[in-house]
């Protein structure tokens, strides 16, 4: 009885101490194939303390910049941001129709194919992501 | 109790009533009273003039405002559109998308036919001149698109939505962005065969 416990215990420290160096966790990464000359990543970020997106950068792309897509009488626009605010405990959410990292000048990098991408937070620096590339388009969450 | 029955019958005898098309069925913006087809003629990726009324005749049709540098809203409208193509051959066959590019400048016939080509094959890929990119928005209902920022990297406002015709020729109904796939797919069906 004894031995299992401690094993459990070993086990629990390991996993919350895993967590923490990063400080921003990542979710449902994704990044279409280009259909055009550029391309949209998006994830779900997550931090206790909260932390910024800075910039990003990808050796599959001349440029990555920070982007908002907005809707005005049904009229879209694309604007470029500053950084992106995780909040304190809350979700920063990248999704079609809102926020986007373009990829300008994207390398053909294929559907079924991982890419990597690094994001510069305020607080958690430099981190380097492997994203996964679905099909053009394919990026919304799914309801079937 | 029999007002209600009564109610229910009226409503059922409307809806059979009421033409092909079941538009209460349908999950987009549904277009009402139904707007009639515009008539305009652009460039095709082969370089052969498009007149859009003619060669949709007697077929759904799917007409959109895009440009390729949108990497984010314009490739999730047509991927949709193509998995619903994918799943229902019948659409497929009786419905003609139409992707009209208001970005004359960068994208050539050839970068729109490519394009295209990632979501499928048989979509329509249109451009023209500014002055007849006017002509085919005004025709179709849409805000003109505005061309924002310097240089290279300008980006195009435009109008984020599909406008749906049925067979009859009539615009019943347009998809604004955020449409989820099962109304595609719904929707479709009823448009494209019904």
């Amino acid at each position: 009885m004894k031995k299992p416990t401690l094993i459990l215990l070993v086990a629990l420290v390991a996993a919350s101490c895993g967590n923490g160096s990063a400080g921003v966790e990542l979710s449902d990464a994704r990044v279409s194939e280009p259909a055009g000359p550029n391309a949209a990543m998006y994830f779900k970020a997550t931090s206790d303390e909260g932390d910024r997106l800075l910039s990003a950068s990808t050796e599959e792309a001349a440029a990555v910049e920070l982007h908002e897509t907005q809707m005005t009488d049904g009229v879209m626009s694309m604007t470029s941001v500053d950084s992106l605010e995780v909040p304190a405990g809350g979700e920063l959410v990248l999704e079609p129709g809102g926020f986007h990292l373009m990829l300008i000048d994207a390398e053909p990098f294929a559907e079924g194919s991982e890419i990597e991408v690094t994001l510069v937070w305020e607080n958690a620096g430099e981190q380097t992501y492997s994203v996964e590339v679905v099909a053009p388009g394919d990026t919304m969450e799914h309801d079937h | 109790m029999r007002r209600a029955a009564l109610l229910l019958a009226l409503v059922v005898l409307l809806a059979a009533c009421g033409g092909a098309l079941a538009t209460d069925e349908l999950q987009g913006v549904v277009v009402d009273p139904p707007q009639p087809k515009p008539s305009f003629t652009l460039t095709d990726t082969s370089g052969d003039p498009y007149d859009f009324a003619l060669a949709t005749e007697g077929k759904a049709a799917l007409l959109y405002f895009g440009y390729l540098n949108c990497p984010d809203i314009c490739p999730v409208h047509l991927a949709q559109i193509a998995e619903v193509f994918d799943q229902v051959p019948d659409v497929a066959r009786n419905t003609e998308v139409v992707f009209v590019s208001v970005d004359p400048q960068r994208d050539t016939p050839d970068a729109i036919r490519e394009y295209l080509d990632k979501f499928d094959s048989s979509f329509v890929g249109l451009t023209g001149t500014l002055e007849e990119l006017k002509a085919a928005q005004e025709a179709a209902g849409v805000p003109l698109a505005q061309y924002v920022g310097d240089g290279e990297d300008y980006t195009v406002d435009h109008a984020g939505w599909v406008i749906a015709f049925a067979p009859d020729g009539l615009n019943h109904a347009i998809y604004p962005f955020g449409v989820r796939q099962s109304a595609w797919l719904n929707d479709l069906q009823i448009i494209a065969t019904q």
